[in-house]
């Protein structure tokens, strides 16, 4: 079978589920560039390297995804059928989207706040602390091997994309108080 | 008894002979040449025994052009001919080189042109024709040290380079006629050179300080594999801005103001820069501002040393801060910090790093050295003379890619810190009934604005078939290749129309301007391009027939059916007949007939590659159970 027709399980070998061995995926990964790298190829014609650059930028990719567990989870998703930023789904809670603006909010005021960068520290930690609560949720929705409702992994992937959206945020204020 | 003769798969039957190959630092101040010998890597010194050759080149009336010492003797007496530093405008517009402080010792030629041209009495010279002179000038060192041409070259550059930076370098080194296996970000030559891929595991800081720029590198090493985590930097920020602070302090003692000339300027920093590196090792050093009209004497001491570059360094802890963030570790995960780059010889530097990453750092090789030695170790191994290394290094892309969308905005194609080489596409569609071509600007940054982040390139996508606004899709693909630098195509799908494109770089050279420089410099070297050029295909030609003739001795017998290996042969034998003639463009032919023969007996042997790649792991895998 060729790289080109398999999806990015397949090209590390891994099972198709949320839950990655981490190791294997990093381990695989290093064993893979080694056959494919550009740098392997060096001495070579052109074609070879041309094949060598695709080989290695679609292994660069599946390792990008597999790794990140919002791509991962939108990969998932897209393996069973559905494209979650073209699904609108379940609408999120009321509570949810208040929690949001009430961080946004927040944000947006640290610089005025007396002790800016003990602000910015203080929402990072609960950014991340309900992030972590948000990917426990999806491994639930991820785990049972009969699912046929894809419904509410839908919905926590939504809400783990508000919580990159605000880590990217904070980091860029981080930047720009040091 | 006759032995047979058993290879091991992956290894070539017959050793070949070894290819002579190089490393080259090519700084803001100094540049070096290195190479492997032996096993062993050194970097190679001229015919006086001097190692670094700084990166200086003076321009003559009579067309002479000096390189190096020569060059720099003359800075001061003849500061408009003699360029330095140039390496900070390599890939750089006219209006960044106005940004980069005002008193430059050279003066710019304002023509309409996108690529700065300086003025010298030899006419206007760009930052890549003056670059190829120092690489010449290197190339020449090594064949008259090792005997014979170079098969090849890895360059290094900044790891914060953005592309037309880097595309700046590779077009240095065609106008220079060199053969450009890789470009290597400095960091990463600096922890291959440290042989971190010895024994060391575990995560590594790479701190870069050199005379114009500044890198760090967080690399996770693993089993001969350098993982670049993150990079940042800062590619108009190092020693040279030391210098500057400090000869703007000694103005303002020797109660100068802003008024000083062209040559004032050169001695100034030239002042400067020997009071800094007194201050390396003593604790205060006299000054003595002597000749064109200065006179001036007193004392710099390490204190208001400090007071003028801190803010300096500390500018570059932020860049660090955001590396360990980007790689997602903590300091206390961080092995051991390495430094490299002429200016990390300022204890200062040493002393705010060593408080910023909690240890003190590792300065074992001569952090000017260190980075030319890790990219002769690299060209060795690319120019195929140690074909059973496991030495891999997976590197990534400093800056975002992006393309501008309506009203402006940025939209992210490639991420920052993505291992390259990658490959991405974005669908956009038109916004007009019938409109037929799209505005296509590729630009690489981080912010939101499209005035905000620097332009790489415009593209026009002409030819898409009338259709209501919405209905074309048309898939723009970035392709970021292992040197780093960017190439994008885009089409439109839904009619499947191939359309033509465009490509304007904002900041780089034509093709054809390349073609010409290179010409210019052949006639200098009593080289006619014809002989270059075919040069150049009978040397494909061999890379092509020995990279086969090990394959076919491999993988030939397994995947390959009998008739498919007597095409391939026979293809073979006549690129074999065609390659020592004289006739370019028929071992062209050849080369391209041979290539698409041997395109399925190319991929099958990846494909190959791959499953015993993965069938290892399963083994090992079953035995520790």
């Amino acid at each position: 079978m060729t790289l080109q027709s398999q999806n990015h399980y397949q090209i590390f070998d891994l099972p198709v589920a949320f839950d990655v061995d981490g190791r294997a995926l990093a381990e695989r990964y290093r064993q893979l560039q080694q056959v494919v790298h550009p740098d392997k190829y060096a001495n070579a014609g052109a074609q070879q390297q041309r094949l060598a650059v695709q080989h290695a930028a679609q292994i660069n990719d599946a390792f990008q995804v597999l790794k990140d567990p919002l791509l991962r989870a939108k990969y998932l998703l897209h393996l069973k059928g559905v494209d979650v930023d073209a699904t609108n789904g379940d609408p999120l809670e009321p509570a949810f989207l208040m929690e949001q603006m009430e961080l946004r909010e927040r944000l947006g005021a640290v610089r005025e706040t007396p002790a800016p960068v003990a602000e910015l520290a203080v929402i990072a930690a609960q950014v991340a602390a309900r992030r972590e609560t948000l990917l426990s949720n999806l491994h639930d929705c991820f785990r049972a091997s009969d699912v046929v409702d894809w419904r509410p992994a839908v919905v926590g992937v939504k809400k783990l994309q508000f919580m990159y959206r605000l880590q990217d945020e904070i980091d860029r204020l981080e930047d720009e108080l040091v | 008894m006759a032995l047979l003769q058993i290879s091991e798969p992956g290894q070539s039957t017959a050793p070949h002979a070894h290819r002579l190959a190089a490393g080259i630092d090519l700084g803001t101040t100094n540049s070096l040449i290195a190479t492997v010998r032996s096993g062993q890597p050194a970097t190679l010194p001229d015919g006086e025994g001097r190692h670094l050759l700084p990166s200086v080149v003076h321009y003559a009336a009579s067309g002479e052009v000096l390189v190096g010492a020569a060059a720099a003797a003359l800075q001061v007496s003849d500061p408009l001919n003699t360029v330095s530093s140039v390496k900070r405008f390599m890939g750089r517009g006219l209006e960044d080189v106005g940004s980069l402080g005002g008193n430059l010792p050279y003066e710019f030629v304002t023509v309409d042109d996108p690529v700065p041209r300086i003025k010298t009495v030899a006419g206007p010279v760009t930052a890549v024709e003056v670059s190829a002179e120092i690489l010449k000038t290197l190339e020449q060192r090594a064949q008259a040290t090792l005997g014979g041409p170079l098969t090849g070259v890895v360059i290094t550059v900044p790891a914060y380079f953005d592309d037309a930076q880097r595309q700046a370098t590779k077009d240095a080194a065609r106008v220079a006629g060199l053969q450009v296996l890789r470009l290597l970000n400095e960091p990463t030559a600096a922890a291959v050179a440290y042989g971190l891929d010895q024994e060391a595991e575990g995560v590594y800081a790479v701190y870069d300080l050199g005379g114009g720029t500044f890198d760090i590198s967080i690399l996770r090493l693993n089993k001969g594999v350098f993982e670049v985590m993150a990079t940042a930097g800062d590619s108009a920020l190092g020693g040279d801005d030391f210098d500057y602070a400090i000869a703007h302090w000694l103005m303002a003692q020797a109660g100068l103001g802003d008024a000083v000339n062209h040559r004032q300027m050169r001695r100034l920093l030239q002042v400067a820069r020997q009071a800094k590196e007194q201050l390396s090792d003593a604790e205060q050093t006299h000054v003595e501002l002597t000749d064109y009209g200065l006179d001036w004497h007193g004392v710099l001491d390490r204190e208001q040393l400090h007071a003028l570059i801190d803010s300096l360094v500390q500018k570059t802890l932020l860049p660090c801060k955001r590396a360990l963030r980007d790689a997602g570790i903590g300091i206390d995960e961080i092995r051991e910090i390495v430094m490299v780059g002429g200016s990390t010889r300022v204890p200062r530097v040493r002393d705010m790093v060593g408080r910023f990453f909690q240890r003190s750092p590792l300065v074992n090789i001569d952090p000017d050295r260190v980075v030319a030695i890790g990219a002769a170790i690299q060209a060795d191994i690319l120019a195929g003379n140690k074909p059973d290394t496991e030495m891999l290094l997976l590197d990534v892309i400093p800056l975002s890619l992006g393309i501008e969308t309506m009203g402006g905005l940025v939209e992210k194609v490639i991420p920052r810190n993505t291992t390259i080489p990658v490959a991405k596409a974005q669908d956009f569609t038109t916004f007009k009934d019938g409109q037929s071509a799209m505005a296509i600007h590729v630009v690489q940054g981080e912010r939101e604005l499209v005035t905000d982040v620097r332009s790489l390139a415009r593209f026009e996508l002409r030819g898409i078939p009338p259709m209501v606004a919405g209905a074309a899709r048309i898939r723009v693909t970035y392709q970021v290749d292992a040197d780093g630098l960017l190439s994008v195509s885009a089409r439109e799908e839904v009619t499947g129309v191939q359309a033509g494109i465009q490509i304007k770089p904002s900041y780089g050279l034509t093709d054809h301007e390349i073609t010409r420089m290179l010409g210019e410099s052949m006639t200098h070297a009593r080289e006619d391009i014809a002989a270059r050029m075919l040069r150049e295909q009978q040397v494909e030609a061999d890379r092509v027939l020995e990279a086969l003739r090990g394959a076919l001795a491999e993988d030939g017998a397994r995947l390959l059916s009998a008739d498919e290996r007597i095409a391939i042969e026979h293809q073979m034998t006549l690129l074999d007949q065609v390659h020592q003639g004289v006739d370019g463009n028929a071992i062209k032919r050849a080369i391209d007939d041979l290539e698409q023969i041997t395109r399925e007996f190319a991929a099958r042997r990846m494909n190959a590659g791959i499953e015993r790649a993965l069938k290892g792991h399963k083994l090992t895998e079953f035995s520790q159970t």
